[in-house]
């Protein structure tokens, strides 16, 4: 048992704070209902028949047996977690009944990160996570260490990596240290906006029908027998026109019928889209309540969370791409979503702004590269944008549109000798809408160092690089391009891949022999 | 270590470009590798095939289906599978004629250039700075025709495959990306610690 109120040893295995064992029952949980869904679910007929049964017996013994069954695996999972710290690595073991060591090399780690339960805050305890470049997730997590020892680690991987990295440069930023603060904390109106522009509505639609189902078979008990010879869904409809009409009634003694159905429709869609903004609020209130941006160096720090308090990290010169997304709800707010990547991961190495503006949009991407990206503003209306060339909208047009739909009517009349295959005609109007709409939306914007990448259908979506970050370069020319002189430049780097389509030609190739030039002219290491 | 590189512009037509290098073109025994290759898949597929045009006619009789559904499925099976045996048939014995000449790459003392396409051409430019490794591959096939393939990776993914080398030029651009890698990352080190002796 470690000594959290002292700075770690090297080279002794620890063992994690008891507190750990909620960490490892959360983990068993969350492994087991993985399984749950990809075996079980699939399978769902089989769990249909078995909950038909109502054999409450069984399945409590069944649901006593699986807690039972977390509980074990996840205090040996605990009794087997060691970690331990050399002069340049950290090493965690773990394993139930295969064993795995992981040494992560300091130099290797490119992100430390904090995430704090509500027990974590009540005990001044943290999980600290190591994020590395090859992986899609958190490569290691030692659970419910003390803020004190949390910090103590991270400053210690950070001296001893960046001795690694820059010797000389590592004492002068121990002196230099500070905390700027970029996005000051978050206010219930910044987080009610996030909350009503966020979230699934789906899901609660789902959630909210398998409520209603279940209150509807439960009230035919309660009903009558003649209820269960009825078909369930039509049952269910009636259940709720009724009770509906019985509170209008309640209300408006001489309502009719006729104008009772469609109240409670009408009724049972304002109950879904407030149910829903409430989950999504609550969501948002649990996710972002808090959260606050700072700077460090040339790191950027997000604290965020109501219960669970997430700390992110992200070095400034490793973020490779930087998305601003709006949906259709946050468009009518008018902020953007933000997200700088380090990889191709969508959850680790990914630092997330959830609510800027376009001017605040722009001024992070200045600091998160360098002023690599000054003079290009991260306004999706912004005429700076250079639209693409029509050809884009009139070849895809003609390619997923026209084509197959005059080529299906011909073969239709041939076959069928019908008329109603001329309704295939819709399907070209279909194309053309969507496709001119995501041709209006397509431009990009450059500088002498970098690119912004706009595109979107409905809502607007912005992906920005300094060329430094490219790892390689394509120029593409099908035939119809062949022919108009045309080219597509695709720039790829280790997030994201800009397409760019009927350019020039002339200018696709300058382009690529930039790029080129500008990353084997460079002096600079790649991070 | 700052990522902003001082790069002011320059006039474009000062830049070398990848439209004046000199290409080389790929083995050309391995347009026979393909041709074989697709040989062994079609003696494959369509059996397979055949053997689904039976079902589909005995499914049709056993269930004496409509006269509309009759009518698609003739469309289907008539008129689709025609068609797509025409197009396998010419993607797998026609397409390499073309598609093979067509294959191309050079080594520039920075990078690494792959051009291939028949009715879409498309020019890979791979710089030696932003690769981390590079491999070479010899399946049955390949071993049988003398041919291999080297696979350059960056920080994206693959970025080039070229396929269709003789196994010394494989091995000698394997070589000579993995010493330009290393020598890469020796200049890495060597600036990083100019750097810190400035600073």
């Amino acid at each position: 048992m470690i000594n959290l109120t002292t700075v770690f040893e090297q080279d002794i295995w620890y063992k994690a704070s008891p507190v750990a064992l909620l960490f490892f029952v959360g983990k068993t949980i969350r492994k087991g209902f993985e399984q749950f869904k990809s075996l079980v679910l699939p399978n769902s007929f089989v769990l249909a028949w078995f909950l038909t049964q109502r054999n409450w017996l069984l399945i409590g013994i069944l649901v006593g047996i699986w807690v039972m069954l977390i509980f074990v695996v996840a205090f040996v999972r605990y009794w087997r977690f060691r970690f331990k710290l050399a002069p340049n690595s950290i090493s965690v073991r773990e394993g139930v009944l295969r064993e795995r060591q992981l040494d992560l090399e300091f130099e290797r780690i490119r992100a430390v990160n904090y995430k704090r339960g509500i027990i974590d805050r009540v005990l001044g305890l943290t999980g600290i996570s190591f994020d590395t470049a090859g992986s899609g997730e958190a490569e290691a997590t030692i659970p419910a260490v003390s803020m004190k020892f949390a910090e103590s680690l991270r400053a210690s991987i950070e001296e001893k990596r960046t001795e690694v990295l820059e010797p000389e440069s590592a004492q002068e930023r121990t002196v230099d240290e500070k905390e700027d603060l970029v996005i000051p904390t978050f206010k219930w109106r910044e987080i009610l906006r996030i909350g009503l522009s966020s979230g699934s509505f789906v899901f609660v639609a789902t959630f909210i029908g398998a409520i209603i189902a279940f209150a509807g078979q439960y009230s035919k008990t309660f009903d009558s027998a003649e209820d269960m010879q009825t078909d369930s869904l039509s049952n269910l409809v009636m259940w709720i026109v009724t009770r509906g009409h019985e509170f209008h009634a309640g209300v408006f003694p001489d309502i009719p019928m006729s104008v009772s159905i469609p109240l409670v429709a009408l009724e049972l869609v304002l109950l879904l889209i407030v149910a829903t903004m409430i989950f999504n609020f609550a969501s948002a209130v649990f996710q972002w309540y808090n959260f606050t941006l700072f700077r460090e160096n040339d790191t950027l720090k997000s604290v965020a969370g109501l219960t669970t308090v997430r700390e992110t990290r992200i070095t400034l010169p490793k973020i490779q791409s930087v998305y601003v997304n709006e949906n259709l709800r946050s468009r009518w707010f008018s902020f953007f979503k933000l997200t700088a990547r380090q990889s191709r991961s969508q959850q680790e190495h990914t630092l997330v702004v959830p609510l800027a503006s376009s001017d605040t949009s722009s001024e992070l991407c200045h600091l998160m590269f360098k002023d690599a990206t000054r003079g290009l503003r991260f306004d999706p209306r912004s005429p700076d944008f250079i639209p693409i060339s029509p050809a884009y909208f009139w070849v895809d047009f003609a390619n997923v549109g026209l084509i197959p739909s005059l080529l299906a009517i011909v073969l239709g009349l041939l076959v069928f000798e019908s008329v109603f295959v001329l309704l295939l005609l819709a399907w070209p109007a279909a194309v053309a809408v969507v496709q001119f709409l995501k041709w209006r939306k397509a431009g990009y914007m450059y500088n002498e160092t970098a690119i912004v990448h706009r595109k979107g259908l409905l809502t607007y979506s912005l992906v920005t690089m300094p060329f430094s970050k490219t790892q390689f370069v394509r120029v593409e020319q099908n035939i119809i391009q062949q022919w108009t002189r045309r080219a597509t430049l695709e720039i790829r780097n280790s997030t994201h891949s800009f397409r760019i389509p009927y350019l020039d030609f002339d200018l696709a190739c300058d382009f690529r022999d930039f790029l080129l030039y500008t990353i084997e002219s460079s002096k600079e290491e790649w991070q | 270590m700052s990522i902003l590189f001082k790069n002011p512009t320059v006039p474009l037509d000062t830049l070398p470009t990848v439209a004046e290098i000199t290409w080389t073109p790929v083995e050309f025994r391995y347009r026979n590798m393909l041709l074989l290759r697709n040989l062994f898949v079609s003696l494959i597929l369509i059996p397979i095939g055949i053997g689904i045009f039976f079902l589909l006619q005995v499914f049709d009789q056993a269930a004496d289906a409509g006269e509309v559904f009759e009518k698609i499925g003739r469309f289907v099976v008539g008129g689709g599978s025609t068609l797509l045996i025409a197009l396998l048939l010419f993607r797998w014995f026609v397409v390499p004629f073309l598609e093979v000449p067509r294959m191309k790459f050079a080594v520039r003392l920075q990078d690494i250039n792959y051009r291939r396409g028949v009715f879409s051409t498309r020019i890979t430019s791979a710089p030696f700075r932003r690769m981390q490794h590079a491999e070479t591959n010899r399946g049955p096939l390949e071993r049988m025709f003398d041919l291999a393939s080297l696979s350059v990776y960056t920080a994206a993914g693959l970025a080039v495959q070229i396929r269709g080398l003789s196994p010394d030029t494989a091995e000698t651009l394997r070589d000579h990306i993995l010493k330009k890698i290393s020598e890469y990352q020796q200049l890495d080190a060597q600036s990083d610690s100019d750097d810190s002796s400035r600073t």
